[in-house]
């Protein structure tokens, strides 16, 4: 009977250790299968930030949100794609998409990760392609 | 009256070259925190930077959430327990080239050494700072920038909960390149 508590402990215990181990090397999520939970136009985000922009950081912080519009602008960096969507909604994306050029109607989702105050643009970050 | 016109136009042909106004939006800046006991670091790739050329002026801005790490909780304490990127979501920084350098004439494809004096603004904190750096004129007209500096922690208010001390440079190592193009 105590061989079996004991054994019981130990595999709980490396149950443990494991998950743990899962846990903190756990890549960051990519939201390639999480659903969008906001959705607006490029030209309707932009115009919310324009009135009142502590509301609207509030509305999609942590969130994640879609956005429709026209590529302005494509850069590439060594690992990313960086387009601006609209006027100023600087999208951030992970891989290389070299489909991307200016004038592509596209659908964005991703997570709001701050308003620089540079150029005045809205950025999203961990951006995935949705159309 | 002719005279009048030769200089407007003297003027609006000069003036692309003589105010040059250049940016970035794709900079890349790397933090890196050695201790004996664990590595950490993360790379932002799209630092906004502007670098006018005849005010030898250089400003950055990088948003704290733009930081990727391999780790999902590294990422999740950077953001939450350290630097608080929901409260101070941008580290800027803004300066000025000191050293007495015509960069509009640099020789082409050639790292000069560059001294920058300025301004940091992180999690909140106002500090004066100079950053060593080299800056290059590319023969497409575009700038190349890199510089590397410490930045302590405890300079600007970055808490380190004593368990963990150990694991966490006191000081980080900064790293930054970017490539500015004419606006």
């Amino acid at each position: 009977m105590k061989k079996k508590i004991i054994s019981g402990i130990l595999v709980l215990l490396i149950g443990c250790l494991i998950y743990g181990f899962y846990r903190y090397n756990k890549p960051p999520q990519s939201l390639e299968d999480v659903k969008s939970e906001l959705f607006f136009s490029a030209k309707e985000l932009s115009n919310k930030f324009v009135a009142d922009q502590n509301k609207i950081a509030k509305r999609i912080s942590k969130k994640v949100v879609e956005i429709s519009g026209v590529i302005s602008s494509v850069e590439f960096t060594a690992h990313s794609t960086l387009v601006i969507v609209g006027k100023n909604i600087k999208c951030e994306f992970q891989k290389k998409h070299e489909d991307f050029v200016v004038g592509k109607q596209v659908s964005i989702k991703g997570v709001y990760g701050g308003f620089d105050e540079l150029f005045n643009e809205i950025s999203l970050i961990k951006c995935q392609i949705t159309n | 009256m002719k005279n009048w016109i030769v200089t407007l136009i003297t003027l609006l042909v000069l003036s692309p070259i003589v105010a040059q106004k250049m940016l970035t939006r794709t900079g890349v800046i790397h933090f890196s925190s050695e201790t004996p006991i664990e590595k950490i670091e993360a790379e932002s790739a799209q630092v906004a930077s502007i670098f006018e050329v005849s005010d030898k002026m250089i400003a950055f801005n990088v948003l704290m959430k733009s930081f990727k790490f391999d780790k999902a909780l590294m990422e999740e304490h950077f953001n939450e327990k350290y630097v608080h990127s929901d409260k101070y979501p941008a580290a800027k920084f803004k300066g000025t080239i000191i050293d007495d350098l015509d960069l509009a004439n640099l020789n082409l494809n050639e790292f000069v050494q560059v001294s920058i004096k300025g301004e940091m603004h992180f999690h909140g904190i106002k500090k004066p700072i100079q950053i060593n750096g080299k800056i290059k004129l590319n023969d497409n007209n575009s700038f190349d920038f890199e510089c590397d500096f410490p930045l302590t922690l405890s300079d600007y208010n970055v808490e380190i909960p004593s368990l963990i001390e150990e694991k966490i440079a006191k000081e980080v190592m900064i790293g930054v390149k970017a490539n500015y193009k004419k606006s």
